[in-house]
């Protein structure tokens, strides 16, 4: 018997010492990594606030609906309790259903990111008990106090992978500068018992997150209503499909209100069905053929490099073949003798075909270069599009392309590649970034000013106020134009492009588009209209240039531009 | 300073219970040992609630004074008066096991029926069980002498006893305590002298109950095969045999230090079962290495008692007493060491339970006047 009880106990000994002693490293090292939890803290959000500190976007507190589909078939009836939560929060009692439906279930969301009287709501009827299984988890909220206004410009937001909770900025300013609003995840590691609760006497360390910094953009709250306002009553006017209004400070490349149709409701994204043509920041990501307002590039590099000065004039007819293809004006007219200003006024398509030619192809398309086509402009919006340009040596280029280019033909750009463009005329020459954030704000309230910056000289000081002349003196020769505003100077270019699809060109529709800016005493702000397949009219002149004038002249009130002295 | 004997307490105390510096170490240092790891297993739910004050702790701190008193009153008892009280003792611990099992308690792990509910504290007549059936064979070896080579005598009556109080407490269901109350009965019989195939046969007689146990209660067989692969999965019934090794690993040789192991915030039952593994990681290899030794003094103390006692009686109770604290203390050990698979079983005296802590300090006490009445006794 005692042999018996010195084995037992020598096996037993044995056990322990080889626990305790042969294993003891690694069997510790397994305990310590197995009782040690991490869990990362999700930072604040930082907000989007219009350039006079306005909040455009915001992120708050909120609660999401959770039920818990086994306790409710335990304690209740599931349809009655879906009735009771979908009259709440008008949803849809058949979908609320299913998701209450499956009593394997410990957890199902029913809704997110509820405030205000709706949560309030929900928590009395949960307190009466008349919702059983159903509770309130924290959540927070991305929220436009603005609805729709400036959707594009902003963004939104949407769910992350890298951890729960995790908010991803998904377009716009939301998207181009997530890292800056997210700011960094803080990490807490704790020991953790069997029931997941930290052991007091543990291992505890704590990496607080780094709230995500403000920005704060150029945009102008009442010029974006502006823009918003005239857009929508020119589509509706015309009957058209979409559109773009763009306004930028030509001097700094700010953006000062960017407006597109079809919009969306950034605080509402959840609600769409699908990734629909509304969520299209068009400015940044259509490419159209600019048409008309074009010339205004191809001029510019006939004066710069010294082919064409205003008064310089051409004989081509109205009709040219140029290297086996045919090219018409609009009006088919033939004018002898044309100045470069008329060329402008006329908007001559044989005009810019004789400037083109005169400058050459290889000095043509690096203009084009200089201006900044077939390049994104780095502007602070996710989804900018570089445009289509082929240049000569490009596969598909051939001769007559250098004609059709010249009057923006054959050639794709983004309205913010062509407002950038057109304000390097507006700045003596130097084209600058485009650019939508002025400032960033950080957590702890440093701020840093964004700088706006040249991307480079485009013509030199000279060619810019040579064709600012040209193009006022064009504008006013102009019957009847709608572009003009009573008592300010402004200069720009119509354009009428016709929709290219499947091949060809579509008929009896167009682009149409204005690009102008002013006033010429020091131009500050440039406008870029561009309505898409107008019903109602065709031509820009017609479409885009009463619009121009109408928010160029309630930008000048706004920003107090004086009138010409003696004019009103 | 008396002259009539060596021993320091037996001249101011002539009549003071035990002589034994063996006995009387271990009644002291293992409940000891108990109220202090109990009282650091319960850091958790110290912690965890809201009060400072641990009403358990402080229970089995009275509990071990009380034990430790009774031990030593019993030892002055002479142990041969239980041999007539035995089977009123036996028959009212049998009536509290069958009794047992018609209690609800809806909070017993396992849906298991084995405590009585008396005001705040719980009564494990099992534990008593214990002793009655130690008591009652031996009176019964004593009683038949020389009969127990009889089929008659060492099945039908010694290995009716041990039937009896095993069946209510698979019932229960506890097959642990059953397969220790079955091991201590049948290493009486031996004792007593039965023919090795009756032994044999009273063996077989047992198997068809354990496994009509296993086919009964789910969660038996399922600690059976986890042990059986050998592979203990971790978020299952594996789950306790891992975080123990862990626990002595985590010890290393000399522990963590007392109350500052985490693996109690891990382990099911660190206050019960498994506060030997409570032990291992906040004492190391020393504490579990001298209990193991403690235990093994006791058995080989307690064999050496039963060889210096000539009555029949004292002679079985010593084996009984010692078989039944050891083996219990050698399976609780065996199964925190994943030698054997998880079974519910408390370490003596030093896991929580006051049932448990009694029963062994009474055996204990018995232990210590059959100690003083033998040759070893005498002697000194």
């Amino acid at each position: 018997m005692l042999g018996g009880a010195v084995a037992a106990a020598g096996v037993l000994g044995w056990r322990l010492f080889d626990w305790h002693v042969e294993q003891s490293a690694e069997l510790s090292a397994r305990g310590a990594s197995a009782l040690l939890a991490r869990s990362e803290i999700n930072p604040r959000r930082g907000s989007i606030f219009d350039r006079d500190d306005d909040v455009l976007a915001i992120s708050r507190g909120a609660v999401r609906v959770v039920a818990d589909p086994l306790s409710i078939h335990e304690t209740s009836d599931p349809f009655e309790v879906a009735d009771r939560l979908s009259g709440l929060l008008d949803l849809d009692s058949t979908g609320v259903a299913e998701r209450l439906g499956d009593p394997n279930l410990r957890y199902s969301e029913i809704a997110r990111g509820l405030t205000g009287d709706l949560a309030r709501a929900v928590e009395a009827a949960i307190k009466d008990g008349q919702l059983p299984g159903v509770r309130l988890d924290p959540d927070r909220v991305r929220v436009y106090p603005n609805q729709e206004l400036a959707a594009h410009v902003l963004g939104f937001v949407g769910e992350g992978t890298a951890r729960p909770g995790e908010v991803v900025g998904q377009a716009g300013v939301e998207a181009w500068y997530n890292d800056v609003l997210g700011g960094q995840s803080g990490l807490v590691s704790s020991d953790i018992d069997r029931l997941g609760r930290r052991i007091p006497i543990g291992r505890y360390a704590l990496q607080p997150p780094r709230h995500g910094a403000h920005v704060t953009l150029s945009i102008d709250r009442t010029i974006q209503h502006i823009a918003e306002q005239e857009l929508e009553a020119a589509i509706e006017q015309f009957g058209a499909t979409a559109g773009t209004i763009l306004i930028t400070n030509p001097r700094t490349g700010e953006v000062l209100g960017l407006a597109n149709r079809p919009t969306y409701d950034p605080g509402r994204v959840h609600s769409y069905r699908e990734f629909g043509p509304e969520f299209a920041n068009r400015a940044c990501s259509l490419i159209y053929e600019p048409g008309s307002t074009f010339k205004l590039v191809t001029m510019a590099a006939g004066l710069d490099v010294g082919a064409v000065r205003p008064e310089t004039t051409h004989n081509l007819p109205g009709t040219v073949n140029y290297f086996g293809q045919e090219f018409k004006n609009w009006d088919e007219r033939t004018y002898p003798s044309q100045t470069m200003v008329s060329v402008l006024q006329n908007s001559s398509n044989t005009g810019t075909i004789f400037v083109a030619d005169t400058v050459g192809a290889d000095s043509f398309y690096e203009y084009i270069e200089r201006f900044g086509f077939g390049t994104r402009t780095g502007v602070d919006m996710a989804g900018e599009v570089p445009g289509i340009v082929r240049r000569r040596g490009d596969q598909g280029w051939f001769l007559p392309d250098l004609a059709s280019n010249s009057f923006g033909q054959g050639i794709s750009v983004t309205p913010v590649q062509l407002a950038t463009a057109i304000g390097a005329i507006a700045n003596d020459g130097v084209m600058m970034r485009p650019h939508v954030a002025r400032a960033v704000t950080q957590a702890d309230g440093r701020r840093a000013t964004i700088e706006s910056q040249p991307i480079r000289r485009v013509l030199s000081r000279e060619t810019a106020q040579t064709l600012i002349k040209m193009m006022e003196a064009a504008e006013s020769g102009v019957v009847n134009n709608l572009a003009r505003i009573p008592g300010y100077r402004t200069a720009g270019k119509t354009g009428t492009s016709e929709i290219a699809s499947s091949g060809r060109f579509l008929e009896d529709t167009s682009i149409a588009s204005y690009v102008g800016f002013g006033p010429l005493e020091l131009p500050r702000v440039l406008t870029l209209v561009v309505i898409e397949r107008p019903q109602a009219a065709f031509f820009g002149a017609h479409v885009a240039s009463p619009t121009f004038a109408r928010v160029m002249s309630r930008v000048f009130a706004h920003l107090r531009v004086p009138p010409r002295s003696g004019q009103t | 300073m008396s002259a009539n004997t060596g021993h320091w307490l037996s001249g101011r105390l002539p009549s003071w219970p035990s002589r034994d510096p063996y006995l009387l170490l271990l009644t002291f240092v293992l409940p000891l040992g108990g109220v202090v790891l109990v009282a650091s297993a319960r850091v958790p739910v110290v912690l965890g609630g809201d009060s400072v004050f641990e009403r358990v702790s402080v229970q089995q701190m009275v509990l071990a004074g009380v034990g430790v008193g009774l031990a030593l009153a019993l030892s002055a008892v002479n142990y041969q008066r239980y041999a007539r009280l035995a089977p009123l003792a036996f028959a009212g611990v049998l009536i509290a096991l069958v009794g047992v099992l018609f209690v609800e308690d809806a909070t017993s792990l396992f849906a298991a029926r084995r405590w009585f509910r008396v005001a705040d504290l719980t009564v494990q007549p099992s534990e008593f069980a214990k002793v009655a059936m130690v008591v009652m064979l031996a009176a019964l070896a004593h009683h038949f002498g020389g009969r127990i080579r009889e089929l008659r005598v060492s099945i039908i009556y010694l290995g009716g006893v041990v039937t009896l109080v095993v069946i209510p407490v698979v019932l229960e269901p506890d097959l642990g305590a059953a397969i220790t109350i079955a091991f201590v009965g049948f290493v009486m019989i031996f004792a007593a002298g039965a023919r090795i195939w009756h032994l044999l046969l009273g063996f077989g007689a047992l198997v068809p109950i354990a496994l009509v146990s296993l086919s009964q209660n789910a969660y038996q067989r399922e600690r059976l095969m986890t042990f059986l692969s050998g592979d203990p999965d971790i978020n299952r019934t594996g789950y306790q045999a891992a975080q123990a090794q862990i626990a002595m690993g985590s010890g290393g040789i000399t522990g963590r230090g007392l109350g500052l192991g985490t693996q109690k915030f891990r382990l099911p039952i660190p206050d019960s079962d498994a506060v030997f593994a409570v032990l291992g990681e906040e004492f190391g290899l020393v504490g579990t290495g001298l209990v193991l030794v403690l235990f093994l003094a006791l058995f080989v103390r307690g064999v050496q008692i039963a060889a210096a006692t000539e009555d029949v009686f004292g002679r079985m109770l010593a084996i009984g007493i010692v078989t039944q604290l050891c083996f219990q203390a050698f399976v609780n050990m065996a199964v925190v060491t994943g030698l054997t698979p998880v079974t519910g079983i408390t370490l003596p005296f030093i896991s929580r339970g006051g049932s448990s802590l009694l029963a062994s300090m009474i055996m204990m006490g018995i232990l210590m006047n059959v100690a003083r009445q033998s040759d070893l006794g005498r002697d000194t």
